[in-house]
C-alpha cells in the first residue's frame, strides 16, 4: 500500500468522522468510493468488493448499497473503508439504526469515545436491541461512568431477562461501586443462565477472593479455565444477529469459510462444511489454503482419494509447501500407504526441518506400524533437531517405553519434564515407566503431580491407585480408585481394579467384600463370555463374603477361558502369548485351590 | 554528609558539574519556575534526536510479517564510560531476505554523549554492536568491576557484553554461562541472594518459528498473535562471581511455568523485605515470583491479587513501572496492556495484598483504545509527584491515523504516546506534552533519564520501524529537584534494589534504585526526585538491599549527587 493511498484513506475516515456530528443528510456530496489495494486481498474478497462498489456506482443515493459495501469491508477487517461507507449510508438514511450501530462496532477498537457516540445515536432509533444496550453498558462502564452503565445494563435485562452480559455488567457496575452483595447477585444470575461461561467465572473468582473465600475463588478459576475463551475478554460471547448476519452473508474470505465450516462441523454437517470449501476452491482454484482445508475435510470424511488429489494439486502450485507435504503424509498414512507416507513426511522435513508436526507424525507412523526401532531413531534425530520441543521428546519417551527400553524412556521423559514441568501426559507416562521399573512410590508422586494439572483425569487416578497399592499405601490407593470411578463410572478396568483391591486388601479395616461383590457382579453379568480377569475378581469377592463354592465356580470359568486362549495361541504358533496365558492359569489355579479349601485370597502385605 | 565520588572516571562529579554549569544560563535549569497562568504547569517535550546526532535504526518491517519485528526493540540510558553523562544504547534487529537473523544491519548501536546533547556513534569502536535479532537490554555491573555491563536479549541466543571500563565491551557470553537461546524479551539485574553481586532474570516470550505470515480476515498478511504459539519458561541466573553465572531456572522454580513474558520489574511484593520478580505476560495471567530467600521462588500472583485485572481476565501485558504515585510511602505497580483492555494500576493497601485500583485513578479510560508498551513514572514538572508516560503502538492493523508520518507498512499500527499528569493524590489526567504526544508512532521501548543534566527527566523512545526519539523535557517547572546516584561496594556500583527516601517540605518521596522496568528497556540508574516548592532537603534515607539503613544529611537541592554507602550515618 503506498503512502499516498494511506493518506487518502486517512482523509476519507476523517471526513466520515467529521460528518458524524454534522447534519450532511441526504443532500451531502457523495464521498469518493474507497479504493483499497485489491491485489493484496484474497481473490473472492476483491471480487465481492468490486461487485458491491459497482452497485454503489449504479445507485449512489442508495443507503442499502453503501451499507452493503460497508459490510463487505467491515467483515473483512478493512475498517477504515467500512467506516467511510457506513457513514455515507447513515447520511442517506438517518432513520436506519443499523448504520450508527455498525459504526459504533467499527470504531470500538480504535476510538472508544467515538464508538460510544455512535451507539448513543443508534439507541435513540432502536432502544430495544439488546446487544446495543450491552455495548453501551460496557462502554460506559470502562469509561467509569457508572450511572449510564447501570441504566443500559438494566435495560438489557429488562428486554431480555436471559442476557448473560446484562447481568454480568450489572454485577460489574455494583462491584465498581463497592457493593459486593449486589455484584454477587448479578454474577450469580449470569451463571445460572450460562453455567460454563468463563467471563462470569473469572469475575466470580475475583469477587470471592476479595471476600476472603479462597476455595470458592479457586473453583471459579478452574471452571473459567475449563470454559476456554481468550484472555482479555471480559464479556461473554455476545449473541448479535445483526452483526452475525452481515458476516454470514458477506464474508467470503478463508477466515469466514473456516468459521462457517467449523460451525457446520460442530453441528455434524460435515458435507455442508465440505461444500463451503468446495465453493472456495471453485472461486479460487489456485488457493493453497483452500485446497488444503478442503483436503482435510475430505480426509476426515474418509474420502481419501479426493483429498490426496487436492493435495497433489496444491503441490503442483507450490511444490515446496511443507504444510502440503505433511498433509499428504497424513492422508497416505490413513490409506495404509506407509512407505509413501514416510517419504512425504521426509520431504516435508527437508523443506522445513523444524516442522514439529512432521517430526512427530513420522515417528508416530513408524511406531504405529510396529517399526519401533526406526521410530526411535527418527524421533531421536528429531529431538536433536528440535532440542526445545516438548512434544518430540514426549513422543520419543512414549515409543521407548513401548519398545521396553525403560531406562532410556526414563531419561528422555526426565528431559521432557525439564522442558515443561507442567506437561501432565509426560508426567503420567514417567510415572508409568517408574511403576514398570518397580519404583511405585516415585511413580505415585509423578501421578500426583500429573493430577495437579488435570485433577479429573480418571485414568491417571487409576494408575495412581495401582501405584499406591503396590507401594503399600492401601487406603490412599482405594481413595484414588474411588475418585477415578466417580469420574469414569463406565470404565471396566477402573471398576475391576477397585473391586479387586476391596476384595483382597490385607488390611481388615479397608477390605469390603460386599462392595467388591457388587462391582464385580456388575462387570460379569449380562455377558456370555465374561472377561477372565473380571471373573477372577468376582471369585475373590465371593470368597471374601464366604461364598466359597460360588467363588470356586467363578474361578473355574476363568481358568477355562484362559486355558482356551492358551491353546489357541499355541496352535497359532504364538508361543510367547501361550506362555503368558499358562502363567496366568497357574495363578488362577492357585487361587482356586484356596477357595476350594474355604480360604479367601489376600494380596501380600 | 553525602559522598561525592572523588574520581571523575567513576562518578557523576566533575563532568556533570560541568554540564550543569554549562546550562546555568538556562532558566529551566536554574531552579523552579512558576506554572503558567496560575494553573498546573504544562508538560512538554522537544524532539532533539537530529540535533543530538542520533540516527534512526534500519526499518525492520520486511513485508514478511516476521513477528519479532513488530515487538522489537528496547533501549538503554546509562553512563557507559562513567564520565558523568548518560549515553544511549539502541537494541536493533534485522532479518535478511534469506531468513538469517544475525546480520550486519541488525547491529545494536551505542551512542556516546561527548558534550551536552551531542552524541557520537561508538558502535564499531565499542564492540557493543551485537548483531543478533535484538529485543531488550539490561544494564548492571554484573562483573563487579565498577562498570556497567550489558545483557542483550535476542530472538535467538542472548549476548552478554562485559564492560572493559573505557567505554568498550567484550562479548563474554560463552565464558559467563549466560546467553540462553529462547526468544528473550525484558531482562534485569538484581541481587536475589543478597550476596553483594548482581543476578539476572530474563523474561522469555514464546516458541516462535516463522514459516509464512499470518493473514487477516481479508487474507492480507499480518503479524501473528501470541495465541498461535506456546510460551516458554523464563530464565534465572545466579552470579557466581568472577564473571561466571549459573543457570538456576530449574532449581529456583522459575522454570516450572511456561509463559509469554514481555516485561519484568523487581520489588518486594509480599512485604517480607526481599526483592521479588513481577513478570508481565502476554495474554496470560502475570506472574509474581516470590523470593523465598534460599534461592527458590514461588509463583503467587493470584494469591497476592496481581495475576489479573479486576474483571478476572488475564490481559496482554507488555510494560511495567513501579513507584509511589500517591505519596503514602508504598509503591504502586502499573502494567500497560493491549487495546480494549485498560492499562492496570495495582495498589498495595496492606503488605502482600494488592488490588486493581485502576478504577478512579484516571489511568484506565485513556488507555482503552491504545496498546501500551514502554512506560515510566517520572516527575515531569518537578511538582513532587510522579506522572506516567506510556509508549503506544498497535500489534494488529486498524484504522490508520492520518497524522502518522511513517512508512505505509507501519501506519496502520501507529498511535500517539501519552502523558498522564498526577494531581498529587494519585489521580491522573491525560495532557498534551509537545513532541512526545504529538507524533503518531509505533512506539515500543521507553527509557527515562536526565540526559542533559538539567534536573528534569528526558525520554528515549524506540519504535518498531526503527525510528528513535530523544525527547528533551522542557516542561514548566513547579519545584526543586535532586538526582542521586546510589552506590555501594569497594568498586562502587549502583546499589540496585536500594530504596531511597527524601524528606523535604514536610513530605516524603520514595524511589527504588532499579533501572530495569518499562518494556525491553533500561533507564538511568540514578534516582530522580521532583520535590515541589521546598526550601531545603531535610534528610535522605537509604535502605540498602541488605536492609541496612543509612542517613545522609546536607544534601543540597537542584544538584546531582552520589550517595555512597558508608559515607552517611
Amino acid at each position: 500500500m503506498s503512502a499516498a493511498r494511506i493518506a487518502s484513506l486517512g482523509a476519507l475516515v476523517c471526513a466520515a468522522a467529521a460528518g458524524m456530528g454534522s447534519s450532511c443528510g441526504r443532500g451531502g456530496a457523495a464521498p469518493e468510493l474507497p479504493a483499497p489495494e485489491l491485489a493484496s486481498l484474497e481473490r473472492p474478497v476483491a471480487r465481492r468488493i468490486g461487485e458491491a462498489s459497482a452497485e454503489v456506482r449504479r445507485a449512489p443515493g442508495s443507503a442499502q448499497a453503501w451499507g452493503r459495501l460497508a459490510a463487505v469491508y467491515d467483515v473483512h477487517g478493512l475498517t477504515g473503508e467500512a467506516i467511510a461507507c457506513y457513514q455515507r449510508a447513515a447520511e442517506l438514511d438517518p432513520r436506519d439504526w443499523r448504520w450508527p450501530y455498525h459504526l459504533g462496532v467499527a470504531w470500538r477498537t480504535s476510538d472508544e469515545a467515538r464508538a460510544l457516540e455512535h451507539f448513543r445515536r443508534a439507541v435513540q432509533l432502536e432502544p430495544a436491541y439488546v446487544p446495543l444496550q450491552v455495548y453501551l453498558a460496557h462502554g460506559f462502564l470502562i469509561r467509569e461512568e457508572l450511572g449510564p452503565a447501570e441504566d443500559h445494563a438494566r435495560r438489557a435485562v429488562e428486554l431480555d431477562p436471559e442476557s448473560v452480559n446484562g447481568w454480568l455488567l450489572l454485577g460489574r457496575v455494583a462491584l465498581a461501586r463497592g457493593e459486593s452483595e449486589a455484584a454477587l447477585e448479578g454474577f450469580e444470575r449470569a451463571l445460572r443462565l450460562a453455567p460454563g461461561e468463563p467471563a462470569v467465572h473469572r469475575q466470580m473468582a475475583q469477587l470471592r477472593r476479595s471476600l476472603g473465600d479462597e476455595p470458592a475463588a479457586a473453583e471459579h478459576e478452574r471452571r473459567a479455565g475449563e470454559g476456554g475463551g481468550g484472555a482479555g475478554i471480559d464479556m461473554a460471547a455476545l449473541p448479535d444477529p445483526v452483526r452475525d448476519e452481515i458476516g454470514w452473508r458477506e464474508g467470503v474470505s478463508h477466515f469466514w469459510r473456516r468459521a462457517r465450516a467449523g460451525e457446520l462441523e460442530r453441528r455434524g454437517q460435515g458435507e455442508a462444511a465440505i461444500r463451503e470449501w468446495q465453493e472456495a476452491v471453485a472461486e479460487d482454484p489456485g488457493s493453497l489454503p483452500a485446497l488444503l482445508e478442503l483436503a482435510r475435510l475430505l480426509a476426515a470424511a474418509q474420502r481419501f482419494a479426493e483429498a490426496e488429489g487436492l493435495i497433489r494439486r496444491a503441490l503442483e502450485i507450490e511444490p515446496g509447501s511443507a504444510a502440503a507435504l505433511a498433509q499428504l503424509g497424513g492422508v497416505l498414512a490413513l490409506q495404509g500407504r506407509i512407505d509413501e507416507s514416510i517419504e512425504a513426511y521426509e520431504a516435508a522435513l527437508r523443506v522445513d526441518p523444524r516442522s514439529v508436526e512432521a517430526h512427530n507424525n513420522l515417528g508416530g507412523l513408524l511406531a504405529q506400524a510396529g517399526r519401533l526401532e526406526e521410530a526411535i531413531e527418527r524421533l531421536r534425530a528429531s529431538s536433536e533437531a528440535l532440542p526445545e520441543s516438548v512434544d518430540v521428546h514426549y513422543n520419543l519417551g512414549a515409543v521407548l517405553k513401548e519398545a521396553g527400553r525403560l531406562d532410556e524412556a526414563r531419561r528422555v521423559l526426565e528431559r521432557t519434564l525439564e522442558l515443561d514441568p507442567s506437561h501432565a501426559m509426560a508426567r503420567s507416562l514417567f510415572g508409568t515407566v517408574l511403576a514398570i521399573g518397580g519404583s511405585f512410590g516415585d511413580a505415585a508422586r509423578e501421578f500426583e503431580l500429573a493430577l495437579r494439572a488435570n485433577p479429573d483425569d480418571a485414568r491417571v487416578q487409576r494408575d495412581l491407585g495401582r501405584a499406591l497399592w503396590r507401594a503399600g499405601r492401601r487406603a490412599e490407593a482405594l481413595g484414588a480408585l474411588r475418585s477415578a470411578r466417580r469420574h469414569l463410572a463406565d470404565d471396566p478396568g477402573i471398576a475391576n481394579e477397585l473391586a479387586w483391591q476391596l476384595a483382597t486388601c490385607p488390611e481388615d479395616s479397608l477390605r469390603d467384600g460386599r462392595e467388591a461383590l457388587e462391582i464385580a457382579r456388575g462387570l460379569c453379568e449380562g455377558t456370555a463370555t465374561p472377561n477372565p480377569q473380571h471373573l477372577d475378581t468376582l471369585a475373590a469377592a465371593l470368597a471374601e463374603t464366604g461364598a466359597f463354592e460360588e467363588a470356586a465356580a467363578a474361578e473355574r470359568r476363568a481358568v477355562a477361558i484362559v486355558e482356551a486362549g492358551r491353546r489357541e495361541a499355541e496352535a497359532a504358533g504364538d508361543l510367547e502369548h501361550a506362555r503368558s496365558r499358562a502363567r496366568l492359569v497357574e495363578q488362577l489355579l492357585a487361587r482356586l485351590r484356596l477357595y476350594e479349601a474355604g480360604e479367601p485370597y489376600r494380596e501380600g502385605p | 554528609m553525602y559522598g561525592h565520588s572523588a574520581s571523575p572516571a567513576r562518578g557523576w562529579g566533575s563532568a556533570l558539574a560541568a554540564a550543569l554549569a554549562a546550562c546555568s544560563g538556562n532558566s529551566e535549569a536554574a531552579g523552579p519556575a512558576a506554572g503558567s497562568g496560575g494553573g498546573r504547569p504544562a508538560a512538554s517535550f522537544t524532539d532533539v534526536t537530529a540535533d543530538a546526532g542520533i540516527a534512526a535504526l534500519p526499518d525492520r518491517g520486511t513485508g514478511d510479517y516476521f513477528m519479532p519485528e513488530s515487538l522489537a526493540a528496547g533501549c538503554a540510558l546509562f553512563d557507559c564510560d562513567l564520565d558523568g553523562d548518560l549515553d544511549v544504547y539502541l537494541v536493533n534487529g534485522f532479518r535478511a531476505a534469506d531468513g538469517s537473523t544475525v546480520t550486519p544491519q541488525g547491529a545494536n548501536r551505542l551512542w556516546i554523549q561527548e558534550e551536552r546533547l551531542r552524541f557520537r556513534d561508538a558502535t564499531e569502536s565499542s564492540g557493543a554492536g551485537d548483531r543478533g535479532y535484538g529485543m531488550g537490554v539490561a544494564v548492571g555491573d554484573a562483573s563487579g568491576d565498577g562498570y556497567p555491563d550489558l545483557y542483550v536479549t535476542n530472538y535467538g541466543p542472548d549476548t552478554f557484553l562485559a564492560s572493559r571500563g573505557d567505554g568498550t565491551f567484550e562479548d563474554r557470553t560463552g565464558a559467563s554461562g549466560l546467553g540462553q537461546p529462547a526468544w528473550g524479551s525484558s531482562a534485569g539485574f538484581f541481587d536475589l541472594d543478597l550476596d553483594g553481586d548482581l543476578d539476572l532474570y530474563v523474561a522469555n516470550y514464546l516458541d516462535y518459528l516463522h514459516t509464512r505470515p499470518s493473514t487477516d480476515r481479508a487474507g492480507r498478511p499480518e503479524y501473528a498473535g501470541p495465541h498461535s504459539f506456546e510460551g516458554v519458561p523464563d530464565c534465572l541466573y545466579r552470579n557466581l562471581g568472577g564473571g561466571r553465572f549459573e543457570d538456576i531456572s530449574a532449581s529456583s522454580g522459575i522454570a516450572n511455568a511456561r509463559s509469554k513474558g514481555l516485561g519484568v520489574i523487581f520489588l518486594d511484593l509480599d512485604g517480607d523485605g526481599r526483592t521479588d520478580v513481577y513478570v508481565a505476560n502476554d495474554a496470560q495471567p502475570n506472574h509474581a515470583w516470590i523470593n523465598a530467600g534460599d534461592g527458590t521462588f514461588r509463583e503467587r500472583a493470584r494469591e497476592l491479587g496481581l495475576a489479573v485485572s479486576a474483571s478476572g481476565a488475564a490481559q496482554a501485558s507488555m510494560g511495567l513501572a513501579a513507584g509511589d504515585l500517591d505519596g503514602d510511602g508504598r509503591l504502586e505497580l502499573f502494567a500497560t496492556n493491549l487495546v480494549q483492555e485498560t492499562n492496570v494500576l495495582y495498589r498495595e493497601p496492606s503488605p502482600g495484598r494488592w488490588q486493581d485500583a485502576t478504577l478512579g485513578s484516571g489511568l484506565g479510560p485513556p488507555s482503552l483504545d491504545r496498546t501500551g508498551f514502554g512506560t515510566a513514572f517520572a516527575d515531569l514538572e518537578l511538582d513532587g509527584d510522579l506522572d506516567v508516560l506510556v509508549a503506544n503502538g498497535r500489534v494488529l492493523r486498524t484504522v490508520s491515523d492520518p497524522r502518522a508520518r511513517i512508512r505505509a507498512h507501519w501506519s496502520p499500527y501507529a498511535e500517539p504516546d501519552q502523558v498522564l499528569v498526577n494531581d498529587g493524590r494519585g489521580r491522573f489526567r491525560e495532557v498534551p506534552a509537545g513532541d512526545f504526544t504529538r507524533e503518531v508512532r509505533v512506539s515500543r521501548g521507553l527509557a527515562v533519564g536526565d540526559v542533559d543534566g538539567d534536573g528534569a527527566l528526558d525520554v528515549l523512545l524506540t519504535c518498531a520501524d526503527g525510528h528513535v526519539a530523544l525527547l528533551r523535557n522542557g516542561s514548566e517547572r513547579a519545584g526543586r529537584w535532586l538526582v542521586a546516584r546510589v552506590v555501594e561496594g569497594s568498586l562502587p556500583r549502583d546499589a540496585i534494589g536500594a530504596r531511597v527516601e527524601v524528606r523535604a517540605g514536610g513530605r516524603s518521596h520514595v524511589r527504588l534504585v532499579q533501572p530495569a522496568s518499562s518494556y525491553l528497556s533500561s533507564s538511568d540508574p540514578r534516582v530522580h526526585f521532583g520535590l515541589g516548592q521546598v526550601q531545603a532537603i531535610e534528610e535522605v534515607l537509604v535502605r540498602w538491599p541488605d536492609g541496612a539503613l543509612e542517613r545522609f544529611d546536607g544534601v543540597e537541592l537542584d544538584r546531582a549527587c552520589t550517595l555512597e554507602r558508608g559515607k552517611g550515618r
